[in-house]
């Protein structure tokens, strides 16, 4: 898998190079248009209308979180082709573009985007944290007083699988049969893959269908078109929206396989968590796109500790370094404890945290980290909920396998 | 004896007396002002000299630089010399506040600067360039007044205190001290409440802080630390004098206070002050100046081992205080007090700060109580190790002609001033011993001097006692962050007032009428009195400070319970108020439910009994006998649907 | 040697009231946020 997906990214990059190429050698004032404007859409518009050129690079911004947040891939590539196609249409012949230095050749376009989309996400998080924008979401929040109703649907599947991990089988069905997830999902394939069928599950959403599995509601064919779809997954686990894996979802796609039969799956995943996604410099991805096996942005402290730690449950860890990402994520969690749960990023981190201490042998952590009060976020809380579970000895022979 | 008091014996302490001739200033403070006086010498030279030779942009700097803004009044721009003015005092008020040691300059080189810019710029009302060479003369009159009028408020200060010395002098030779009040009043019913808030607070998720004021911390009067530390001490003298012979709920919660002083939100202040003031970007509390932490927490720390004998935060790491991106500053009470101690070896003044480059007398004197604490309880010689230096600081730097001690003084230049912050700026003693472990003459002297002023206005008040109740209304006060006002805060300056003078009834009456007169009715975290956290904190230990203060249980140290103990029971469903032993043979003990109206079965188990003897639990419809067991203890069930005063004692042979 | 008197103090107060107003926060309040108020906790035994 890891040969196919090199070849691929060799493919892409080499036919996107020449192709840029040949349009600024050959295309000459149009091609270079075209090319400035797959860079940075909206720039090969520029010359023509200031606003056009805005109104296209806002556009591909929107629909480039739109595609890493929903999957929806073709949306920026309409518009990245749409305002190309235009730009070169629209290019006046004969006058000079702007920016000489557009011409280099778009060999860099590829770790370009990589870079645009992880800055967009860096972005999307930071602003969430800005005075402003935080007030407002608060103020979204208060509208939905219980915190369960200000869960998204994705986090009520997560949260859903997680408890029913802990055991609370009872809840994680209630919240993992909750129409708003299947509504979504029923959205998502709708508008990024034209799926229309009575099924909203048959490909993709990883959390959702871990839940249904973990919490027992799947029937017959739906495990079957479970177990299908993660044989055919490059990551051995279906992605969480389509072309893009994220690293809880998929973790408990994999518990959720594992515990109906599908061994195989979690070796899988287990083969991609330590080598696609595998740590670098003390992080792990936020997402990986399939296609061409990218790894995007940074996974939040709360995932990346929750992931880590289901993983390390199941044997999924690295053989040779089986406390690497405890040892990367340690101090990140003290300053969550130490900052508390106010924040639903820090509480779920604090709750995640208490998941590694059934495996880390660390006093101080296990201080530290119990000091928080975890009560707010429903996905903290199931987190904790299943921490408790974990380092309680009376309930499994072996308190560290969570495997049934 | 449960308790006993270890005063030094201050009435027998031969008096400390002023000195005749006293210096206007102590010499490092005079060594720091020294500088400073060369540094603005060098200052204003330079600007007398741009202002001789330069050209009309540089003459409007060199104005400025002999006074603040009157650059901008010598460029015809006299708003600017307004705003300068303002802008100078926000930050003289920085600098005191978060130690912006480069406010004032700043605004002095900005002032300088802008002046010199608008040299050829546009006016508001007069003519393109306009100068007022008028203003020139003026700026060094008012630098002179300005300068003038300090020297002269410090040499009649000093002028004034010190044609007192002769007469004070006379009367601490001959000064009584009245005798501390050593009698325990039995608690009451807000006693219980009071306990019950504590309590609750104490134990709800260890990551609460419910119930406090909640503002800025640096001076607002809503520091989260200052709450901690007087509801801690508050809790070690009911420990100490009420239940020293059922020490384990009220250790636990005591424990739980010290524990609570460790979360981020006390103590993150503390990373500001030390960059904008030190440039250091520690966020460690403990390490560097911030005795207003450290060392308030060293002491809350000697008075719970001292109550309750805990040995909790003796072992490594026990203080861990864990900065927000992880970092963890772990501390114990050992390294803790090393940590002040070096403090103040390193201080050049003798004294270290609070807020970077201010060094205040009460932090200090709470600093030397920190280290002697340490020793009493562990038998170390810390205090001993400074002692020296830091008595001639006391005396050489911060004691003013009157017997008065400076409460603030600036590290850098060495001047002190009236912040506001005590009236005056000055007192004769502080922290929360007021000198009588660190210090005892000193305590006495101080003691002595304040009796001048409060004897007869206690004297007034005691007159006002009838029938055990001193029946006043008086005016509420503004609590220190001045949002509200409270009701209690008075009470507790005329509760303190009657235990410096020894007036018990008047003590008495004043505990029982604030009481009445303040209750609110309300429960945790809304506060059963009316007043600010802080203000309850500082009520409790007026109210709880007998038979032993602060200052006698630290002194005293721990000492192990004498007579039958409590040593289990409920915890949850009965609360405990107290558990004495008068005698060392009895237990008197008074509990009641911890729910309203909620009758409870409970068992109470009791040990250091004598083995095999008889004894009887009795007290408010309540009569039950049994025999103590080999190992010295005994159960007893009952139930508790009231306030229960009890009497464990031996049997009465028939 | 107290050199003049400015109440750093008041000051300080009127100067946090400000900067309160400007960012729309309370000065002072009198339980605890940003956690709602619970119930006290069975205490550890």
């Amino acid at each position: 898998m890891h040969a196919r997906l090199g070849l691929r990214r060799a493919v892409a990059g080499s036919v996107s190079l020449v192709i840029s190429v040949c349009l600024v050698v050959f295309g000459g004032h149009v091609g270079a248009h075209v090319v400035q404007n797959v860079l940075v859409p909206g720039l090969g518009l520029h010359e023509q209308s200031w606003w056009l050129a805005v109104a296209v690079f806002v556009a591909a911004t929107a629909s480039i979180v739109a595609w890493v947040q929903w999957g929806v891939d073709w949306v920026p590539v309409a518009i990245v082709v749409g305002s190309s196609v235009a730009s070169g249409v629209l290019a006046e012949a004969g006058h000079e573009p702007a920016a000489r230095w557009v011409a280099s050749p778009a060999a860099h376009e590829f770790p370009l985007v990589v870079v645009v989309v992880t800055g967009i996400v860096w972005l999307r998080n930071a602003a969430r944290r800005l005075p402003l924008v935080r007030t407002v979401l608060e103020r979204r929040r208060r509208r939905h007083p219980e915190p369960l109703d200000a869960l998204g649907a994705v986090d009520r599947s997560r949260t859903a699988a997680v408890l029913a991990l802990a055991g609370d089988v009872e809840r994680a069905t209630v919240l993992a049969t909750d129409p708003r997830i299947a509504a979504r999902a029923r959205r998502v394939g709708l508008i990024a893959r034209a799926r229309r069928g009575p099924d909203p599950f048959v490909r993709d959403h990883a959390a959702p269908r871990a839940a249904l599995a973990l919490a027992g509601v799947l029937d017959g064919d739906a495990i079957d078109r479970f177990r299908e779809d993660a044989s055919r997954a490059v990551a051995g686990v279906p992605a969480s929206e389509p072309t893009w894996v994220r690293p809880l979802d998929a973790t408990l796609a994999a518990v959720a396989l594992t515990r109906i039969g599908e061994t195989a799956a979690g070796d899988r995943w287990a083969t991609v968590w330590h080598t696609n996604l595998a740590l670098r410099n003390g992080h792990r991805p936020a997402g990986w796109w399939t296609p061409l096996g990218i790894r995007i942005a940074t996974a939040p402290l709360w995932e990346h500790a929750a992931a880590s730690a289901l993983a390390r449950a199941h044997g999924w860890h690295h053989p040779e370094r089986p406390d690497a990402d405890w040892q990367a994520i340690r101090r990140r969690l003290l300053g969550a404890a130490a900052r508390g749960s106010a924040a639903v990023d820090d509480e779920r981190a604090i709750a995640a945290g208490r998941l590694w201490l059934a495996f880390a042998d660390d006093e101080q952590a296990a201080r530290i980290l119990s000091r928080p009060t975890v009560q707010h976020d429903p996905l903290a809380v199931a987190l904790d909920r299943l921490a408790a579970h974990l380092a309680d000895p009376r309930d499994h022979t072996d308190r560290k396998d969570l495997v049934a | 004896m449960t308790a006993t008091i270890d005063h030094h014996d201050l009435a027998a302490t031969e008096p400390l007396l002023l000195p005749e001739r006293p210096a206007r200033i102590g010499p490092t403070s005079r060594r720091l002002l020294a500088r400073l006086v060369v540094g603005l010498a060098v200052w204003f030279a330079v600007g007398s000299v741009l202002i001789a030779v330069g050209s009309t942009a540089w003459r409007a700097f060199g104005t400025s630089m002999i006074f603040p803004g009157a650059g901008f009044l010598y460029v015809a721009w006299p708003v600017l010399t307004l705003v300068t003015l303002v802008a100078v005092v926000i930050a003289l008020v920085l600098w005191w506040g978060v130690s912006a040691h480069f406010a004032i300059p700043l605004v002095w080189l900005a002032s300088a600067a802008g002046a010199a810019l608008l040299a050829d710029g546009p006016r508001l009302v007069v003519d393109r360039g306009t100068t007022w060479g008028w203003v020139v003369p003026l700026a060094y009159a008012g630098a002179v007044a300005t300068l003038g009028w300090m020297v002269w408020r410090i040499e009649s200060a000093y002028r004034r205190k010190a044609a007192k010395v002769p007469e004070l002098n006379e009367y601490l030779r001959s000064a009584t001290l009245p005798a501390p009040i050593t009698s325990r009043r039995a608690p009451d019913e807000m006693d219980a409440e009071l306990l019950r808030w504590c309590y609750d607070f104490a134990f709800q998720p260890e990551d609460g802080l419910d119930g406090l004021d909640w503002g800025e911390q640096f001076h607002g009067g809503t520091q989260l630390r200052y709450q901690m530390n007087s509801l801690t001490w508050a809790m070690s003298l009911y420990a100490a004098n009420h239940l020293p012979n059922a020490p384990g709920h009220i250790t636990r919660a005591l424990e739980t206070m010290v524990r609570k002083h460790t979360d981020l939100r006390v103590w993150k202040y503390w990373h500001a002050l030390n960059l904008i003031g030190n440039f250091d970007p520690n966020p460690d509390p403990i390490r560097r100046d911030n005795i207003m932490f450290s060392a308030f927490l060293g002491d809350v720390i000697n008075c719970v081992e001292a109550a309750t004998g805990t040995e909790v935060f003796d072992q490594p790491g026990s203080l861990e205080f864990v900065w927000s991106d992880g970092r963890t500053f772990s501390y114990d009470h050992h390294t803790l007090t090393e940590a002040v101690r070096r403090n103040f070896e390193r201080s050049s003044l003798g004294f270290f700060p609070c807020e970077p480059g201010w060094s205040f007398t009460v932090c200090n004197v709470m600093g030397a109580q920190a280290l002697y604490g340490h020793d009493v309880v562990h038998g170390t010689d810390t205090w001993e190790q400074v002692r020296e230096r830091w008595q001639h600081t006391l005396d050489h730097e911060y004691l003013t002609p009157d017997g008065s001690y400076a409460h603030i003084r600036s590290n850098h230049i060495g001047v002190s001033w009236d912040t506001g912050e005590v009236p005056g700026g000055h007192y004769f003693a502080n922290g929360t011993h007021r000198f009588a472990d660190i210090l005892p003459a000193h305590a006495r002297r101080a003691k002595a001097l304040e009796l001048r002023g409060a004897a007869p206005k206690m004297g007034a008040l005691s007159s006002m006692v009838h029938d055990g109740r001193l029946d006043l209304d008086l005016p509420p006060e503004l609590e220190r962050h001045r949002t509200r006002t409270s009701k209690l805060l008075p009470w507790v300056k005329i509760i303190g007032g009657a235990r410096l003078v020894g007036d018990e009834r008047l003590v008495d009456a004043a505990i029982r009428s604030s009481a009445e007169k303040c209750a609110t009715g309300e429960r945790w975290p809304n506060r059963p009195l009316d007043a600010s956290a802080s203000g309850l904190g500082s009520y409790m230990i007026v109210r709880w400070s007998a038979p032993l203060d602060l200052a006698g249980l630290a002194m005293r140290g721990f000492v192990d319970p004498v007579g039958p103990v409590l040593a289990d029971t409920a915890w949850d469903d009965v609360l405990v108020t107290e558990a004495v032993s008068p005698d060392g043979d009895s237990l008197r003990l008074a509990l009641q439910p911890r729910i309203d109206d909620a009758a409870v079965r409970i068992t109470l188990w009791f040990g250091q009994l004598r083995p095999g003897v008889a004894y009887t639990l009795a007290g408010t419809g309540e009569a039950h006998s049994f025999v103590a067991g080999d190992d010295g203890a005994a159960a007893v069930e009952l139930t508790v649907d009231r306030t229960l005063v009890l009497v464990l004692a031996e049997a009465v042979a028939p | 040697m107290i050199s003049f008197r400015i109440n750093c103090a008041q000051v300080w107060v009127r100067l946090v009231r400000f900067v309160c107003k400007v960012t729309r926060r309370p000065q002072v309040t009198y339980d605890a946020p940003p956690m709602p108020a619970r119930s006290p906790a069975r205490s550890a035994r």
